[in-house]
């Protein structure tokens, strides 16, 4: 019996120390950093609101690839400059600010975002308030009218090109053009038509859209004079430096990605593609992009201006 | 069992019911032409609903058919998202979008749409159903198709031909 008891107790001793090294051994795995990688994320609106939709998408990337993405709101006109600087190891931007990152410093396209009626693609369009007698392009001769944010392709670029092609030269043609102030341009600029503060304005159709969806705007009180081509919506890519593994996981992350899919922020479980307004990725080949980039080259904007 | 004038009463009453109700299949009504016209008469009624559930649609999505007439397409797929904010789940409205997204260049999406409202209302590729779309359907199933076998790989994933294969399968008489 005593004999017994011994044996017993050391193999209980050995036992205890095996696990207490098991222990060890795993915490010191877990005591290893992870490598924290920069997302850059472009403006839409605010910083604020940047990250409020971001945030979710970058905690589930994080989850996914194994590694510790930090997501960086970075305003539009300063998006390139930062770039350059080496900051970001993923870019998340519209689509005119990846052919402009493109053409520059050649980023690897990664996926293109998926939201709204036409997927992975949207449009720019032209708006007058219905009974204004704006029915075409030739009809704002004359009339004053607002753009959205320099820099968006389908806020201003796609509508300064019709307007080209419809024979209207807006710096020559129109009594005044303009850009509203502050945040929400793309609203603004909506609500200014159908307020009588402009005759007409650029209003993309996925804010025509989800303004419409959400009851904030009836069809019934405008008409739409015209509209561009379908052109991809926006874009992650990748700077040549990143890891080109690193690059397929972020790839395979954002296309395995359900509604379903959750990620915590601030000690909360919320699903990602509803908090971050996507419907999904797609991976469009670079060709898709060259209508935009046709577009810059028409409207002389960059990559391609000229002085 | 019976104990006052009141308790007789009641199982006289209860008597006379069962007697009534056993006695109702052999008593001449005088419409015993209506029973045996009973299919007749569910054909008759599912006719009127089909008739109304047209006559719904045309006023429902009147202002959509005449925009997409005029050539407004971007005008009409926004009526489309105005009605479908009160009627989510009728499949006219998908079928509606699909032809919509398929002439303004996303196959992809109106492939989706249609196989939406599809799966909602199969008579959308029924041949001799009035609310029939099987033409439009097909058309963008074949043009899909054939665009699918030149399809770079690593580019547009094969899971967009998801939508399509299911049409393909519904307008070759595949059920759900």
């Amino acid at each position: 019996m005593r004999k017994i008891t011994c044996s017993f107790l050391r193999h209980l001793a050995a036992f205890f120390l095996l696990s207490l090294t098991v222990l060890l051994c795993a915490s010191c795995n877990n005591a290893k950093e992870k490598p924290t990688y920069k997302i850059g994320y472009m403006n839409c609106n605010n910083t604020e609101e940047t990250l409020k939709r971001f945030l979710p998408l970058t905690r589930y990337l994080s989850d996914k690839v194994g590694v510790n993405f930090v997501a960086v709101p970075v305003d539009t006109h300063e998006f390139e400059t930062r770039f350059k600087s080496g900051e970001f190891a993923i870019t998340h931007t519209n689509s005119l600010l990846y052919v402009i990152l493109k053409e520059r410093y050649g980023v690897d396209l990664i996926t293109t975002e998926k939201r709204g009626q036409f997927g992975a693609r949207t449009a720019g369009s032209l708006i007058a308030k219905k009974g204004s007698g704006i029915t075409k392009i030739s009809d704002l001769k004359g009339k004053r009218l607002a753009f959205g944010p320099m820099l968006a392709p389908t806020g201003y670029m796609a509508e300064y090109d019709l307007m080209l092609s419809g024979g209207i030269n807006p710096e020559a043609d129109l009594a005044h053009y303009t850009i509203p102030n502050g945040s929400h341009k793309h609203e603004k600029v909506i609500y200014g038509v159908l307020f009588g503060q402009y005759d007409a304005a650029a209003a993309p159709v996925l804010d025509l859209e989800v303004m419409t969806r959400d009851g904030k705007i009836s069809p019934d009180d405008f008409t739409v004079i015209a509209q561009g081509p379908l052109i991809p919506y926006c874009t992650f890519a990748a700077p040549k430096g990143t890891s080109p593994e690193l690059v397929k996981k972020v790839r395979d992350a954002l296309m395995a990605l359900k509604p379903t899919d959750t990620a915590e922020v601030d000690g909360e479980r919320v699903k990602v593609m509803k908090s971050s307004w996507i419907d999904g990725y797609e991976i469009l080949p670079d060709s898709e992009y060259d209508a935009i980039r046709n577009m810059a080259k028409r409207v002389n904007m960059p990559p391609y201006q000229k002085f | 069992m019976t104990h006052d004038n009141l308790d007789r009463s009641l199982w006289i009453a209860f008597f006379l019911i069962v007697v009534a109700a056993l006695a109702l299949p052999f008593l001449p009504l005088g419409n015993t032409a209506a029973t045996n016209a009973t299919p007749s008469s569910r054909a008759n009624d599912q006719k009127l609903l089909r008739e109304a559930r047209l006559l719904i649609i045309q006023k429902r999505y009147e202002s959509v058919e005449s925009l997409m007439k005029s050539q407004q397409n971007q005008q009409a797929l926004l009526k489309l998202e105005e009605i479908v904010r009160s009627y989510p789940s009728d499949p006219h409205a998908f079928i509606l979008k699909g032809e919509l997204l398929a002439s303004m260049g996303a196959p992809t999406e109106a492939a989706a749409s249609f196989a939406q409202g599809v799966k909602l209302e199969g008579a959308y590729v029924d041949k001799n159903s009035p609310t029939s779309r099987r033409e439009s359907i097909s058309h963008l199933v074949e043009s899909e198709l054939a665009k699918s076998k030149s399809l770079s790989s690593g580019t547009s994933p094969q899971t967009r031909l998801n939508d399509i294969r299911y049409l393909q399968s519904r307008l070759a008489g595949g059920c759900e």
